[in-house]
């Protein structure tokens, strides 16, 4: 049975997209998956929704480096509807940058849960959709 | 009245230090004992009656004779002894003295040595800055012979006028009233400090050097000032390397940025498609499926191409990179322009774009061919690449000489760019800002690399549905 969480994947990367879809399909981790290739067409599908808390993700893994807007301009605009939107929202930053001053930079921003390195494996996301359960 | 004066050369009689008194007072005693014993002896001589009286007067006269004689003797033996010493302290003094002399006549010569250096300019003027001193060195730095200046020049005639008529504007502002002329060098030293700066001298001939000049005030023993003092030394040589370094830095701050880009690269556009591959291969391991695995094995080959076309883009940027020494020829913008005008007619054509450009500033520039092609073609295309679908493209090439450098400038009326957000990343590696098809995010890559791998430098200014203008300033520090 799939577990009953809406997980979304803002990231560029199409093979990224296609490989955690799968993953969680395969591992039957979420009822549903939305992807978007980049913030803005994210930030614009939080704002449609705002008064249908059903739609909205429960959990969003964000890439930092994308076109049009970036991961951190994704969070900044964010922040400023967060209060609007009638649901929390866990956001994991999932990147391929090593670069210590993106790490230090999420650790500053409370919310962000954490910071994945990728790829990111099967097991790591049982973890995470798990400590979302224990919630 | 006479009665003081006698009173006080009697006090000196007994009391002071001159010859004479000495002499008074060593022979006093000696004449009154003398003349008591010969009263005595005559009295005695008399009352025995054993002389006759011419006799004794006769006695008397030669026993006076031998003593005046004897006392005279006396006399002259204590002043010879006297004159004696005294010659005595006359040669030493005349000995100490020539030492002295040669003491002197020595710090004299070094003096004179450290004055005469023949790299340092010394030249000293009275309170007026008339000069009054202009040593060896000065005379070899400035071409001018001690003659021509001496107590006829002050020292504005070696000077650059602008430089003091600025530094003047300065001190006045400073000290909140006039400081004009001379005043501008000795400012500093009159209020009883030094100061230490840099000025361009004059030689006789007008050539110009850099000098750094230091400027003292002379005082006499009551402090007050008689004349100043400016030391200055030839600091081309020292202004040369300071330039030498500062290309130097610059050279290996561009280097250090390159590589710092490169890193960000590797981090960035290497890692990506690493762990895209990692995980395909995690689910193809687990698919159990031919049709699915058939699938996931598309997106390999996907994923080989990327990795190969970022692999191929890099060894490109790198090879631009290492070719500091890419050869230069005269190359005319107008050619240019027209060979990317043909390479883009299609485009230009299906976006109806009107292109207009102005050389006259600089209508050519020493530059590989091949770079200023690429610069130009990748401003070309993506001006009309990212144009508004509201207007009619307008892309106006022009070149400007800022300061001796060459500048192009491409301005477009298209989409632009929100740099307050993006700015950073304009020129970054598959760096895109449009949702476009055609974005790849490599062209202004490209063309940084090459501008600053000759030297120069790029910029951009623009504001969001108004247009772009980028700048391309070429050969910097070169």
């Amino acid at each position: 049975m799939n577990k009953p969480f809406i997980v979304c994947i803002v990231d560029d990367d199409e093979i990224y997209q296609f490989t955690v879809t799968r993953t969680i399909e395969f591992h039957k981790l979420a009822k549903k998956v939305l992807v978007f290739s980049d913030g803005e067409l994210a930030i614009q599908f939080l704002i449609d929704n705002i008064d249908h808390y059903e739609h909205v993700p429960d959990i969003i893994f964000l890439d930092l480096n994308m076109p049009i807007m970036d991961g951190w301009q994704f969070i900044e605009e964010y922040i400023s509807i967060k209060p609007r939107i009638g649901k929390k929202i866990i956001i994991y930053i999932v990147s391929s940058s090593v670069d210590p001053i993106d790490l230090d930079r999420a650790k500053k921003v409370s919310e962000i849960s954490d910071y994945l390195i990728k790829p990111i494996t099967p097991d790591k996301l049982h973890d995470i959709i798990r400590s979302l359960e224990a919630l | 009245m006479i009665h003081r004066q006698l009173k006080q050369r009697t006090t000196q009689l007994f009391s002071g230090n001159g010859i004479g008194d000495l002499m008074a007072r060593r022979l006093f005693p000696k004449i009154l004992i003398t003349l008591g014993l010969f009263y005595v002896a005559g009295i005695e001589v008399h009352r025995l009656n054993i002389l006759s009286v011419e006799f004794e007067i006769v006695l008397l006269g030669i026993l006076l004779l031998i003593c005046a004689f004897l006392l005279t003797l006396d006399a002259a033996n204590t002043l010879n002894k006297i004159g004696h010493r005294k010659q005595e302290t006359e040669v030493e003094d005349i000995k100490r003295n020539r030492n002295l002399e040669v003491l002197i006549a020595k710090s004299n010569q070094e003096l004179r040595a450290i004055f005469d250096s023949a790299l340092v300019s010394i030249i000293g003027t009275d309170k007026n800055g008339v000069i009054t001193h202009f040593n060896k060195g000065a005379e070899i730095l400035l071409g001018y012979p001690i003659t021509e200046v001496k107590g006829k020049q002050t020292p504005e005639i070696i000077h650059l006028k602008e430089e003091v008529i600025a530094r003047g504007n300065e001190l006045s502002e400073k000290f909140g009233r006039e400081v004009r002329g001379f005043d501008v060098f000795v400012e500093f030293a009159k209020q009883g400090k030094y100061e230490s700066r840099e000025w361009t001298y004059i030689r006789k001939d007008g050539s110009r050097f850099p000098v750094q000049l230091v400027v003292t005030a002379i005082l006499d023993g009551s402090k007050n000032i008689t004349g100043y003092l400016g030391i200055a030394t030839d600091v081309s040589d020292l202004n040369k390397a300071r330039l030498d370094l500062e290309i130097l830095a610059n050279h290996l701050q561009r280097q250090n940025n390159t590589l710092l880009n490169f890193a960000h690269i590797t981090s960035h556009n290497l890692r990506s498609p690493v762990s895209n591959l990692n995980s395909l291969l995690h689910l193809y391991k687990v698919s159990n499926c031919s049709g699915d695995k058939e699938v996931l094995f598309g997106k390999f080959e996907i994923v080989t191409r990327h990795l190969t076309t970022t692999l191929n883009e890099l060894i490109e940027a790198l090879k631009i990179q290492k070719d500091l020494s890419k050869e230069r020829e005269i190359v005319r913008f107008e050619e240019i322009l027209n060979k990317t005008k043909e390479t883009l007619a299609g485009h230009i054509i299906e976006a109806n774009a009107i292109v207009t450009f102005d050389f006259t500033r600089a209508d050519m520039i020493e530059y590989p061919r091949s770079y200023l092609e690429s610069i130009m073609l990748n401003l070309f295309s993506n001006a009309i690449k990212y144009k508004s679908p509201a207007r009619v493209p307008k892309i106006h090439f022009k070149t400007e000489t800022v300061s001796n450098e060459v500048t192009l400038i491409v301005s477009d009326n298209g989409l632009g760019i929100n740099l307050e957000k993006h700015g950073n990343k304009l020129f970054g590696l598959h760096k895109t800002f449009h949702r476009h098809a055609e974005a790849r995010g490599i062209g202004l890559f490209i063309t940084k690399t090459q501008v600053e791998a000759m030297g120069g430098s790029i910029s951009v200014e623009s504001a969001v549905d108004n247009g772009s203008t980028f700048k391309v300033l070429f050969n910097r520090n070169n």
